[in-house]
């Protein structure tokens, strides 16, 4: 009896630990591990002749450094006729766990291998022959992970050995099979546009795998121009009928420069004062993915299509530092008035305007489906190394790396990093990529760091893979002059994935993958900004009182008052109010409304229908964020942004701390406002793959706290762990989503989604959000059975903080802080500080009808690859 | 054969508790089953879902369970099959029957057999289950794994028997050697909670830190698969049953019934050898001389040789004690890990100073449930009652050592615990002299009520541990919940918990009040016995 007495209580922990994490459902979710590439032996061409014979496919999906992905990992093959046609010239056979390909008909097609999830998939083209075949193509491969754009692309120039422009020029080669064709082959048969100089080999013949093989150049030179580009071809015949001729099609961009190596990379980018347009002819890698490349690689080194991204001399080795060109400082445009005022405070610990990038891109960019990798330019370079056992260590920034996060817009503390600070709100990132002016860029696979799934976590620090900007004058407007059109690429791998700030944009065709904020993240720089002096009606203790803010929210004033009690939780007769009630009409307004005479409608400015900027999101596939997939951003705009002298409860605290050497306690003023609106289009058959269990989702990104550090140090003072919080408490809302998901049914029920929700839109709250997401009226994606309508534009699920924090209890006091700083400060104090600093208007969230969406839409999901290589034949 | 069978089933499970006491131990045993059972399945599916898609990595987990299940098993058939074989009052009886040995003895295996088909069973069939309905098994798969336990029997009984005479003639060796016991027994359980501390470490990192893909790499996952080879006889059974491999059928036949055969043979063999001598142990004692002692002095060198010279009391009282920091130290930081871990840490620091009352209340649990090993004042006198109803010491200084021997003791261990979650930082300075504060005054109230059950035995009935039971958990829990509805309201820690502790001196005050009033008529109405 004693005995099991001990073994029930020696069993509790188990048990505990075993209900909680069931209860609470967060197990393994938060690492969902996918491959990081897939591995096979095809060469970029294949030819099969027609015959009933299956042949084996045969891929493995490699995963660099995890030794166990999640589900949905597990390799599909697909084929589709390159022509667009659906008579299939070959098939794809499944028998059990087994793919084969069966060649039916005369024909090219792409054969796609892509995990189930679809976010990972390579291709390669497919011959598939009668008789016999001719094939031209170009020695050096295009892209390793497949075409989106169907065309191949040349510039008018090559760079020289001076980096000076030369008449272009490229190796091809024709490939017949079988060796007897070529007999049947000659000078002669070969024809070829007029703007075009071709020269084969034909001594030179070769015989490989079967097939014989003819070397050969083509050089460039158009003199007439009459478009943008030129259409060429050159066509191999044989004497025999039967033998259908080799074409290779391909275009010429007028003033486009071939690239093949990162030095010329840079001259069209970064080097260039007025950008030249760029047509890539290689992919651009991380050092360990080229290191792995030329390990494995059969191509000659003239021939090979990856090269090191970063590698300035020839060593194979990335080198990136900010005096050569290689990283691109920008003067932020987003609001950076705190940072000015910190600076002009603070001379000895300024903190840089300036964001970094890796290409800074001015004209046309042509990728021809190749990649750039920015990996050891945005990646910390500590950490993340395999240990013994096969797991990974998180990875680490070091002293030199330079990508180390967003700039701050405001800091609570010291934005230098010398320094604790309490909440950071994030202004503009560093980026791999920053594409300024009117131009498009066109089929690059771009990502900011490799692509070993890692947790989405893993890329706090590596910057925007993509910002566009065609604010040109900048005037913190976009020129509607100009429009950068993004198309048929493939984005993945950072803090976000594309961000529009005050620019005109076309998203067309793209996947965006793997965020751990948003995938699409939209917004103005302008913002128009608090007036302090202007006569405004405001809710106080007395009731109504016209005032201006500069009074009201002085340290004099009855903001100060009525903020303190909001902090400390007080009411009563001898209080600024009787009751929570009335302290939240005071701030905000009741139930997510705004009353129009609050302190949050004071600090606010209406700017309804003054857009800044715009996007079109078209034919997009949207696969994998932390928060959401597209975010519409706003100024946060708390009454502590337009002077945090107050309240008393916190500059009390701050002095304390200031005196403790922890924390700078920074005065400043009115930096904040009412950010411009900008709209966003979806068109097309955009599609949302971004399912993810509400636990899963990170706000760790939004904003930087150190609120639990400091909470936690004084925990340890008094031996109070309680004093341990976490983002999700500081920021609850995912507890505020769940009941909306439960209550409304979002999540995938019934679905390979059960318990997981997707949100495709979140509009930001804090300050007042006038953005607008618009559908297309011609759109195949939003319908009320997948995602509510409300009137032309989506509905929304609002999410209250002040709902939450208002009514956040009164816990045990900091003791020791509340003695040194005499104020009335607990756990809870610090937490509704966040609010005082954001701003109280609600976020908003877009979600799917989780059941709808699936069987209606994400059900009928051919592999991404395949959905863009559609979408491109449209 | 039948009266022999029906025989050993008395002897392993006929106790003397009265009702009370057998309604509270089979709801403990169903609750250690079933918490058990939850476990095993959901670590086994978490695992299985995880790894499932990797090549013989769901065999070779299940291989590794069912080998943890076969040891396990086996160290309890060979306690089982120790008591079953070497019970001394048995041994005596049958020697005055008219069976023989051979019948004897098979009754005994038949009983062995039973009892470890139901308990593998118990353990195995749900892992089954759960590995069927993952893999999507057809029915006969469930059918067969009835077959399972049966199949293991013979191995696993054959080592249990080969070991259990050296077991029987280690622990005799040792019972007459209190210091080798002592030392023998503090290492098994440090061991143990050690071995425990391992487990519960593994097992938190695996659901509460997500870490289950960091946990089971590819390197570590072939470790598993390369273990499947060696882990006989699991192996050979796993080819038997899952993949119908015919081939490993013979050799899996030949080794366990030949370590069948061999066990069956020793313990046969001791079973005549003990049967023929005497099964008591009789001990040289030498004649110490008569020395004057103080009576109280005397007293408790009494009453602490009671508790610490019995080997019962080493296992379930003396060597916890010792053990109590360390098992506390180890059980806190899971609990507290897990409070502290994903979305639960927010639902946490929704009641500020939950943390601190969940430890308070382990602190309190482990106290109390450790020293119920030492509460049995009275009915560990036995035979000698009358001695202390008729020695001329006042009953209340003989009661008051009885009861402050292991109340000191557990205060000691309860304090060193104490200390040693706050040098490990698992609890803070204030939260630990809380506990130690409470714990004091639970253990005392604790201590007393069994007093009074104790002093109300009569008419040679079992003692009723209804009431002390129930207060050693009931009260720790209603403390606990005080603390949590007081704290949701806004009070600070401190005073929540000492209105904690209020309420549990308010609640034990009333048997505490009556055991300070009647004690000298319970005392007086205990029935000595000849």
């Amino acid at each position: 009896m004693k005995k099991k007495n001990l073994l029930v209580l020696l069993i509790i922990p188990f048990l505990i630990s075993t209900l909680t994490i069931v209860s609470v459902n967060v197990a393994y979710n938060l690492v969902d591990v996918d491959i990081s590439y897939i591995e096979w032996d095809y060469e970029d061409v294949v030819a099969y002749q027609v015959s009933e014979q299956l042949i084996p496919l045969k891929a493995v999906g490699v995963n660099q450094r995890h030794a166990k992905v999640s589900q949905g990992n597990n390799l599909v093959w697909k084929a589709a006729n390159k022509d667009g046609t659906t008579e299939p010239y070959a098939a794809v056979i499944r028998q059990g766990d087994n793919y084969f390909l069966k060649a039916v008909a005369e024909g090219n097609v792409v054969v796609t291998c892509s995990n189930q999830k679809g976010n990972v998939s390579r291709s390669f083209d497919c011959i598939v022959f009668k008789d016999g075949y001719i094939s031209v193509r170009p020695v050096i491969a295009n892209s390793r992970v497949g075409k989106v754009d169907d065309t191949i692309y040349y510039g008018e120039y090559d760079f020289d050995g001076s980096n000076a422009k030369k008449n272009a020029s490229f190796d091809i080669v024709v490939e017949c099979r079988p060796t007897s064709v070529l007999s049947t082959m000659s000078q002669e048969l070969v024809s070829f546009s007029d703007t075009l100089d071709v020269e084969l080999d034909w001594k030179g013949a070769t015989e490989e795998s079967g097939a014989m093989r003819v070397y050969g150049r083509v050089n460039i030179d158009v003199t007439d121009w009459i478009n943008q580009s030129s259409k060429a071809n050159v066509t191999v015949k044989s004497s025999i009928d039967t033998y259908k001729p080799g074409v290779m099609d391909f275009e010429i961009v007028r003033n486009g420069y071939n690239v093949y190596n990162y030095q010329q990379l840079l001259d069209c980018t970064n080097r260039s004062t007025d950008g030249k347009i760029a047509v890539l002819q290689v992919s651009f890698d991380s050092e360990q993915n080229y290191a792995y490349y030329l390990s494995t690689t059969k191509h000659k080194p003239q021939y090979q299509n990856v090269k090191c991204m970063g590698d300035l001399n020839g060593d194979n080795k990335a080198d990136f530092a900010l005096n050569n060109n290689t990283v691109v400082p920008i003067k932020t445009k987003y609001n950076h008035l705190f940072l000015e005022q910190w600076n002009a405070a603070n001379p000895d610990k300024k903190v840089s305007l300036d964001v970094l990038t890796g290409l800074y891109v001015q004209k046309d960019f042509y990728g021809n489906g190749h990649t750039i990798n920015f990996h050891d330019l945005t990646y910390p370079s500590k950490g993340g190394t395999v240990l013994e056992d096969g797991t990974v260590s998180l990875p680490e920034l070091a002293s030199t790396d330079l990508f180390r996060g967003p700039k701050s817009f405001y800091t609570v503390g010291d934005p230098s990093g010398q320094g604790l600070n309490l909440l950071t709100i994030y202004g503009q990132d560093n980026s791999g990529m920053y594409a300024k002016g009117n131009l498009t860029i066109n089929d690059v696979v771009l990502q900011n760091c490799d692509n070993d799934g890692k947790p989405l976590n893993f890329l706090e620090t590596v910057g925007t893979v993509l910002e566009v900007d065609t604010d040109l004058n900048d005037d913190l407007e976009a020129d509607f002059d100009a429009q950068i059109a993004v198309k048929n690429c493939r984005l993945s791998n950072g803090k976000n994935i594309v961000r529009s700030f005050s620019s005109n944009l076309l998203l067309d065709n793209c996947m965006l993958s793997n965020a751990h904020n948003f995938l699409f993240f939209t917004g103005s720089n302008k913002y128009a900004q608090v007036d302090g002096n202007k006569q405004q009606n405001i809710l106080s203790t007395g009731g109504n009182t016209t005032t201006t803010l500069n009074k009201f929210l002085d340290e004099k004033g009855a903001g100060n008052r009525i903020l303190d009690d909001y902090l400390s939780a007080k009411y009563g007769n001898d209080r600024a109010f009787k009751d929570s009630q009335q302290m939240q009409e005071c701030l905000y307004g009741l139930g997510g409304k705004l009353n129009s005479f609050s302190i949050q409608a004071a600090l606010t400015t209406n700017l309804a229908g003054q857009f800044k900027g715009q996007t079109e999101i078209k034919d997009c596939i949207m696969n994998t964020s932390g928060i959401a997939s597209i975010a519409l951003e706003s100024l946060f705009n708390g009454p502590y942004l337009f002077n945090n002298k107050i309240p008393n409860t916190i500059s009390k605290l701050f002095d304390v701390v200031e005196n403790m050497g922890m924390l700078n306690s920074f005065d400043c003023y009115n930096i904040a406002g009412t950010s411009y609106p900008v709209k966003v289009t979806i068109s097309g058959t955009t599609k949302f793959y971004d399912y993810k269990m509400l636990d899963a989702i990170d706000l760790s990104g939004l904003v930087h706290e150190d609120i639990s550090t400091f909470l936690s140090m004084f925990g340890s003072l008094t031996g109070n762990n309680s004093y341990n919080v976490t983002i999700d408490e500081i920021f609850p809302i995912k507890n505020l989503l769940g009941r909306y998901v439960a209550q409304k049914g979002y999540d995938g029920k019934n679905t390979q989604y059960s318990g997981k929700v997707n949100i495709p839109v979140v509009f930001y709250g804090g300050g007042a959000n006038y953005s607008q997401i618009e559908i297309d009226k011609n759109a195949d994606l939003f319908n009320e059975d997948m995602i509510g309508l409300r009137e032309g534009t989506v509905q929304t699920s609002q999410v209250n903080l002040l709902d939450r924090y208002i009514y956040l209890p009164k816990v045990s006091p900091i003791g020791i802080v509340q003695n040194l700083a005499q104020a009335d400060i607990d756990k809870n104090t610090l937490i509704k500080t966040v609010t005082i600093v954001t701003g109280y208007e609600p976020f908003e969230f877009v979600f799917v009808n989780g059941t709808n969406y699936y069987d209606d839409y994400l059900s009928k999901q051919e592999t991404n690859l395949l959905e863009q290589l559609k979408n491109n034949l449209k | 054969m039948i009266n022999l069978l029906i025989k050993d089933f008395r002897l392993m499970f006929g106790n003397k508790q009265n009702v009370s006491q057998q309604i509270v131990s089979a709801v403990f045993s169903v609750l250690f089953f079933v918490a058990f059972i939850v476990i095993e399945v959901f670590l086994f599916r978490t695992i299985l879902k995880t790894i499932r898609d990797i090549k013989y990595a769901s065999t070779a987990f299940l291989t590794l369970f069912l080998f943890v299940t076969t040891i396990l098993i086996t160290v309890g058939n060979l306690f089982q099959a120790k008591r079953l074989f070497f019970d001394a009052k048995d041994i005596e009886q049958l020697s005055n029957r008219p069976v023989s040995n051979t019948q004897i003895i098979l009754s005994k295996l038949l009983y062995l057999f039973l009892i470890h088909y139901a308990t593998s069973l118990m353990f195995e069939y749900p892992l089954f289950v759960a590995y069927g309905t993952l893999i999507g098994k057809m029915p006969m798969f469930y059918y067969l794994c009835l077959f399972y336990p049966a199949a293991t029997f013979f191995f696993e009984m054959g080592i249990a028997l080969l070991l259990v005479y050296p077991l029987w003639l280690f622990t005799r060796f040792m019972k007459r050697r209190f210091w080798l016991e002592m030392t023998v027994s503090l290492v098994l359980i440090c061991s143990l909670t050690l071995v425990y501390s391992y487990v519960l470490d593994i097992f938190i990192k695996l659901v509460a830190n997500n870490d289950m893909l960091t946990l089971f790499s590819q390197q570590s996952i072939n470790g598993f698969i390369k273990f499947q080879r060696n882990a006989f006889p699991v192996n050979f059974l796993v080819d038997i049953f899952f993949n119908k491999s015919t081939s490993a059928l013979f050799p899996f036949l030949c080794i366990s019934l030949g370590v069948f055969g061999l066990g069956l043979s020793v313990a046969i063999f001791a079973f005549g050898d003990v049967r023929n001598v005497s099964a008591s142990i009789t001990v040289n004692q030498k004649p110490r001389p008569f020395k004057d002692t103080p009576i109280w002095r005397a007293l408790v060198k009494k009453e602490f040789s009671l508790i610490a010279k019995n080997s019962d009391y080493i296992f379930s009282y003396t060597g916890l004690l010792i053990a109590q920091p360390l098992l506390l130290h180890f059980v806190i930081k899971s609990i507290n890990t897990v409070l502290k871990s994903g979305t639960i840490q927010y639902f946490a620091s929704l009641v500020p100073g939950l943390i601190d009352y969940v430890d308070i209340l382990m602190v309190m649990l482990f106290t109390v449930i450790i020293n119920q090993g030492a509460n049995s004042y009275i009915t560990m006198e036995a035979r000698t009652i009358k001695n202390m109803k008729t020695i001329p010491v006042p009953f209340s200084t003989q009661l008051f050592i009885k009861v402050a021997i292991p109340f000191v003791l557990s205060t000691a261990s309860l304090l060193v615990s104490c200390i040693v979650l706050w040098l490990t930082k698992t609890v803070s300075f204030k939260i630990m002299l809380f506990a130690l504060l409470i714990s004091i005054v639970l253990l005392f109230v604790f201590q007393v009520i069994s007093l009074w059950e104790e002093l109300s035995i009569r008419h040679g009935k079992p003692r009723s541990t209804f009431v002390s039971t129930l207060f050693s958990y009931l009260l720790p829990i209603v403390y606990a919940v005080t603390a949590i509805v007081l704290s949701y309201t806004g009070l600070s820690s401190s005073v929540t918990i000492l209105l904690g502790l209020a309420v549990i001196i308010v609640i034990g005050a009333a048997p505490v009040a009556i055991v300070f009033t009647r004690a000298n008529d319970m005392f007086l109405s205990l029935e000595a016995i000849n």
